[in-house]
C-alpha cells in the first residue's frame, strides 16, 4: 500500500459528495493519479466508537481486495444528530495511479439513530450491489434490520456469534444471501472430505453414513461452537437427515434418507484458542462393504480412508485468520451454494443440543 | 428543393432578430429559469445580433427596476458567472411593460411599445410570447395577443409570431383539449411551442443519438433481447412553496403525464425518416403514445401504485409528512408517489413492461432510465457457483449527473470461475470536459430559431391524456362508492417509496433498480 489517509474530515450531511469530491482533489498531485474506484456499496455496522480503531485495518483489507464505497455506522452516544466524516483509502497500482475507496462515517445518539439509513440510501452508488458487513456480533438487531433492505447480501462470521449462534437465525431471513467467513475457512475440510468419500464410494453406489463424529477444541469444551455447528449442519443437510433426538454428551440421533439411523457426535477439547475443527470421521456403508473417512488435524489437514485398503492424503489449511479468510473470499471467491441448508440444520443441532 | 442555396447548409446556430415577451415577468419561472437561461445564452454568443426581452405582468415597475430584480436573479440562477459588461450590454435590452393578461387595452399598449421598440433597431423582429403564467391566463392572453393585432399568419408574415407555454397542458383529457381548442382560435399549431423542459436535456436528447448512431444498440432495441425498461422520477424534496397547486394536481399529471411519458415516447419511437423536421420525431412519438395499452378500469388497481409521505427522515434530516405540510387539504388523497406498468402494444415492444415510477420525498434527486436486457442462459454456468447472473442493463442518467453507464459480467482477477457485475460508465463532464447547458437555454434558442422538435405537439398532449384517463378516473372514486377505490398507500419520508411499488414489479420477477 503506497499511501493511506486515516484521517477523517467532518462534514455536513447535505455537503458529503463535495466533501468526497474536494478530498480527491486535494489528494491529486503533480505525478500521480488517484482514481475514485468502487464496486459495491459496502456498509459496516459497528455497535460503537470504541470498535472503530480495529476496524481499520479490516477496511485497508477490504479496499484492498474489493474496492467501494464504505459506508461505517455506529451509535455514539456523545453526539445528538447524525454526525458525518470522510476518509479515502489509496493503493497504488504503479508508482504513479492509485485507487482508491471512499469512507463515509456515520454516528448518532440511539435515540437519532433512526436517521442513518436515509443518509446511506442517499449517498449509495447507483445500480451497483450493497452489502453488509456485520463486523461486530454486538450490534443491535433494530440497526441491522433498518439497513438490511438496502442490501443484497450480508457478510459475517459465525464464529463470532458463537454465544449467541441463535442470532443467525434472525439474520437469515433478511437477506438473500449471507457471505459466512466461518464458511469460508471450513472450504479446506468440505473439499477433503467430498474427496475422502469419493474414494470410498468409487465404483460401489452411493454410500450409507453411519456415524459422524466432530472434534473441535476451543474456549468451551461443553458445548460445539459456529464452527462445528456449521460442519455438521453441512453433513447432515447434504445427507438429507433429519435430527431426531438429543441423546447424552453432545450425542444427537438423526434419521437418515432412507430411514435408517445415524449417530452424529462432537468431542470437545479445550483450548485456549478461538474455536477450530480438530478431527472429523465418518464411517459409511457401501455395497455391504464399511468404510471410515478420518480428517485429522496435525501441521496439515491429513485424512485416512480405510475400508479395503488405506489411502492418506495431506494438504496445507489455507490462512485461518479472519483477514486471511476475508482475503480468500474476495480474491479466490467460496462457493455458498449448500451454506443455508447448513445453518438451517446447524440451528436444529443446537436447539436440540440446548434443550437437552 | 425549392430553394437550391439551402442544401447542406446547416450552420447558422444563431436565430434572427426577436423580441421576447414573457407575461409573468414578475414571476418564479421568468426569475430563476428564462432570463438566468437567456443570459447563459449571451455568455455563450448564441443570442440574435438584435434582440429585446419585454418581460410584463401587472405590478408597476420601471425598465430599471426590473433590471435591478432580473441581476440579483442571475447571480444566483445562472450557471455563469456574472460577467459585469456582458450583463451591461444584455440588460440593455430588457424592458418591461405593465399590463394585465386579461385586458385588450394593455395589449395594444403592448404592441406600441413593440413597434417602438423595433423601430430603434433596423431590422423586422420576429415576436416569441412566453406565458410564464397561471394556466388560468393561457387564453385570455393568446385571445387578447390577436385581438390586438400582435399574431400574423404563419404563411404569408413577413415576422413569425409563436406562443411558448408552460405545463400544465390542462388537468385531464377534456380540459386539454378546451386549451388546444382556445389556443388555435389565436395561433396555428406550428406556432404554438408547448415546453417539457425534460426534452431540452441533454442525456434526452442524447437517447435518439444514442440509439440510432450506434450501430450496436439498435439492432437489440427490442421484445427479443430487452427484458423491461425502468424510468424513475425521484425527488428528495417535498412540495414546499407549491403546495397548493400540487394538491390539486398530484404527481401522476405533474411529472407522470408530461416529462415521463415523453422520456417513453423518445426510447420507444421508430426511427422518424428525419431529424430536421420536428414533425417526423412527434409523428413517431404519438404512435407510441398510441400504441401503449389502455388500462381498463379493473387493471388499475393491479398495474398502478399511488401513495402519499409520512414523516420520515430524507438524509439525515427529520421530515414532515405530506398531510402535515402546510396549504393541504386535510382530506387531501393527492399522490405524492406514483409507479405504473404500462406496455406498448406493438411488435417491436410486444411483452416488454415498462415501470415508470415518480415521488416526491423519496431518498435521493435522481431521474434515470434503464434498459434491462434479457439474462444470457445460464447453462455454461450451472454447477460454477457463480449464482444467478446480472442483467446487462444500460442505465441513463437524466439528472443530476447526466451520463449513460452500461452494466456488464466480468470475472475477477483470480484463478477461479467468478462473475461480478462492473459497470462502464460515461459521463458529460468528464467525456466532453464541459457541463451541459440548463434545459431553457437549449429550449429558449430553438424556439427563437422556430424549431420544434424539441417542443410537444397538440395530439401527444392528447394522447398521453387519453392513456392516463382511466388511471384518473379509478383514484377519483368516492370512498365507500360501489367500485372499490385503489388504495392509497403511505411510504416513510426518505425512502423509495411503499411496498406496495415492489410488489407491482414481482409479479413479473423484477425489482425496482437501486438508485
Ligand atoms: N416556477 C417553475 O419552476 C415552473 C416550472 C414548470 C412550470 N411552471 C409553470 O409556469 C407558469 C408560471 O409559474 P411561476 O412559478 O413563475 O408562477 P408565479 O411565480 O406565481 O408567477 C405568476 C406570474 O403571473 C403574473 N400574473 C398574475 N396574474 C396576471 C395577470 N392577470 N396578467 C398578467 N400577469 C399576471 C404574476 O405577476 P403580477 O402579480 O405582477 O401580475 C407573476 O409574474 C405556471 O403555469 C407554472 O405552472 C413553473
Amino acid at each position: 500500500m503506497v499511501d493511506t489517509q486515516y484521517s477523517y474530515t467532518p462534514t455536513a450531511l447535505g455537503k458529503i459528495s463535495d466533501t468526497l469530491t474536494s478530498i480527491f482533489a486535494e489528494l491529486q498531485g503533480e505525478d500521480a493519479v488517484y482514481n475514485r474506484s468502487a464496486n459495491c456499496n459496502l456498509i459496516i455496522l459497528v455497535s460503537g466508537p470504541q470498535r472503530l480503531p480495529a476496524l481499520e485495518q479490516l477496511i485497508d483489507a477490504l479496499s484492498l481486495a474489493h474496492p467501494s464505497r464504505f459506508f461505517v455506522a455506529f451509535p455514539d452516544p456523545s453526539t445528538s444528530t447524525v454526525q458525518a466524516s470522510i476518509s479515502a483509502r489509496c493503493h497504488g497500482l504503479s508508482k504513479t495511479e492509485h485507487v482508491c475507496s471512499e469512507v463515509i462515517r456515520l454516528s448518532a445518539a440511539p435515540a437519532a439513530f433512526a436517521g442513518i439509513p436515509s443518509v446511506i440510501r442517499a449517498h449509495m452508488l447507483t445500480g451497483m450491489p450493497t452489502e453488509i458487513f456485520l463486523y461486530d456480533p454486538d450490534v443491535d438487531i433494530a440497526l441491522i434490520r433498518a439497513v438490511a433492505p438496502l442490501a443484497d447480501s450480508i457478510f459475517l462470521d459465525s464464529q463470532s456469534f458463537s454465544t449467541n449462534f441463535q442470532k443467525l437465525a434472525e439474520l437469515l431471513p433478511l437477506t438473500r444471501t449471507v457471505v459466512d467467513f466461518s464458511w469460508v475457512g471450513l472450504g479446506v475440510w468440505r473439499e477433503e472430505l467430498k474427496l475422502g468419500v469419493n474414494r470410498c464410494a468409487a465404483g460401489l453406489g452411493r454410500p450409507q453414513v453411519r456415524s459422524i463424529e466432530i472434534g473441535f477444541e476451543g474456549p468451551s469444551a461443553a458445548q460445539p461452537g459456529a464452527l462445528a455447528l456449521l460442519f455438521a449442519g453441512w453433513v447432515v443437510n447434504r445427507l438429507g437427515a433429519a435430527v431426531l433426538e438429543c441423546g447424552i454428551d453432545n450425542c444427537i440421533r438423526l434419521c437418515g434418507a432412507d430411514g435408517s439411523v445415524i449417530e452424529l457426535k462432537f468431542v470437545g477439547s479445550r483450548s485456549d484458542q478461538t474455536e477450530r475443527l480438530s478431527r472429523v470421521r465418518l464411517t459409511l456403508e457401501a455395497a455391504g462393504k464399511e468404510f471410515t473417512v478420518e480428517m485429522l488435524r496435525a501441521k496439515l489437514l491429513e485424512t485416512t480412508v480405510s475400508g479395503k485398503d488405506v489411502h492418506r492424503a495431506t494438504r496445507p489449511f489455507e490462512d485461518e485468520s479472519f483477514e486471511g479468510r476475508v482475503r480468500r473470499h474476495f480474491f479466490i471467491g467460496e462457493s455458498l451454494a449448500n451454506y443455508s441448508g447448513a445453518v438451517r440444520v446447524a440451528l436444529k443441532i443446537r436447539e436440540s443440543l440446548q434443550s437437552h | 428543393m425549392e430553394n437550391p442555396f439551402a442544401e447542406g447548409e446547416n450552420r447558422i446556430i444563431r436565430p434572427p432578430g426577436t423580441a421576447i415577451v414573457i407575461f409573468g415577468a414578475t414571476g418564479d419561472l421568468t426569475h430563476r429559469k428564462l432570463i438566468p437561461a437567456l443570459y447563459n445564452l449571451a455568455y455563450d454568443d448564441y443570442m440574435p445580433s438584435n434582440f429585446v426581452v419585454v418581460g410584463a405582468a401587472r405590478t408597476p415597475l420601471s425598465d430599471e427596476d426590473f433590471r435591478k430584480n432580473l441581476f440579483e436573479s442571475v447571480k444566483k440562477h445562472s450557471r455563469r458567472t456574472i460577467n459585469d459588461e456582458l450583463w451591461q450590454r444584455f440588460s440593455q435590452n430588457i424592458y418591461y411593460q405593465q399590463l394585465d393578461g386579461t385586458s385588450l387595452e394593455s395589449f395594444v399598449k403592448l404592441r406600441e411599445r413593440l413597434q417602438s421598440l423595433e423601430k430603434k433597431r433596423a431590422e423586422t423582429l420576429n415576436y416569441l410570447y412566453y406565458l410564464a403564467t397561471s394556466p388560468s391566463f393561457f387564453g385570455p392572453i393568446a385571445t387578447n395577443l390577436r385581438g390586438a393585432g400582435l399574431v400574423e399568419d404563419p404563411k404569408a408574415a413577413a415576422r413569425s409570431t409563436s406562443l411558448i407555454i408552460e405545463k400544465p397542458f390542462g388537468h385531464d383529457l377534456a380540459s386539454a383539449r378546451e386549451l388546444n381548442s382556445v389556443l388555435r382560435k389565436s395561433f396555428a399549431e406550428e406556432q404554438i411551442f408547448r415546453i417539457d423542459h425534460y426534452l431540452g436535456k441533454e442525456t434526452v436528447q442524447n437517447i435518439l443519438v444514442f440509439r440510432f448512431a450506434n450501430g450496436i444498440f439498435e439492432p437489440l432495441w427490442n421484445h427479443n433481447f430487452i427484458d423491461h425498461i425502468q424510468i424513475s422520477f425521484c425527488e428528495d424534496i417535498g412540495v414546499g412553496s407549491r403546495a397548493g397547486y400540487f394538491d390539486q394536481s398530484g404527481i401522476l399529471r405533474d411529472i407522470v403525464q408530461n416529462h415521463l411519458l415523453q422520456i417513453l415516447a423518445l426510447l420507444c419511437i421508430e426511427p422518424p425518416y428525419s431529424l430536421s423536421d420536428a414533425d417526423a420525431i412527434r409523428d413517431e412519438k404519438v404512435k407510441v403514445l398510441r400504441a401503449i395499452r389502455r388500462l381498463k378500469p379493473e387493471d388499475v388497481a393491479r398495474q398502478t401504485v399511488r401513495a402519499q409521505y409520512t414523516k420520515g427522515f430524507v438524509n439525515g434530516e427529520s421530515a414532515i409528512g405530506y398531510m402535515e405540510e402546510k396549504g393541504i387539504a386535510a382530506t387531501s388523497q393527492t399522490e405524492t408517489f406514483a409507479a405504473l406498468r404500462l406496455e406498448v402494444d406493438n411488435w417491436r415492444w410486444s411483452g416488454v413492461p415498462i415501470y415508470v415510477r415518480a415521488g416526491k420525498r423519496l431518498a435521493k434527486r435522481i431521474t434515470e432510465i434503464s434498459i434491462a436486457f434479457k439474462r444470457a442462459p445460464e447453462s455454461l454456468f450451472r454447477g460454477r457457483q457463480v449464482g444467478e447472473l446480472d442483467q446487462n442493463i444500460l442505465a441513463i442518467q437524466v439528472q443530476p449527473n447526466e451520463g449513460i453507464s452500461l452494466k456488464i459480467c466480468s470475472k475477477p482477477p483470480g484463478p477461479r470461475l467468478r462473475v461480478r457485475p462492473v459497470v462502464m460508465d460515461f459521463t458529460y463532464g468528464h467525456s466532453f470536459g464541459v457541463p451541459s447547458p440548463d434545459a431553457y437555454e437549449r429550449l429558449l434558442l430553438d424556439s427563437m430559431k422556430g424549431d420544434a422538435s424539441l417542443f410537444t405537439r397538440d395530439d401527444e398532449i392528447e394522447e398521453a391524456w387519453d392513456l392516463l384517463a382511466p388511471v384518473l378516473e379509478q383514484w377519483a372514486l368516492p370512498a365507500g362508492g360501489k367500485v372499490a377505490r385503489p388504495p392509497l398507500h403511505t411510504y416513510e419520508a426518505g425512502t423509495w417509496g411503499p411496498a406496495a411499488a415492489a410488489t407491482l414489479l414481482k409479479e413479473q420477477k423484477h425489482r425496482w433498480r437501486r438508485l
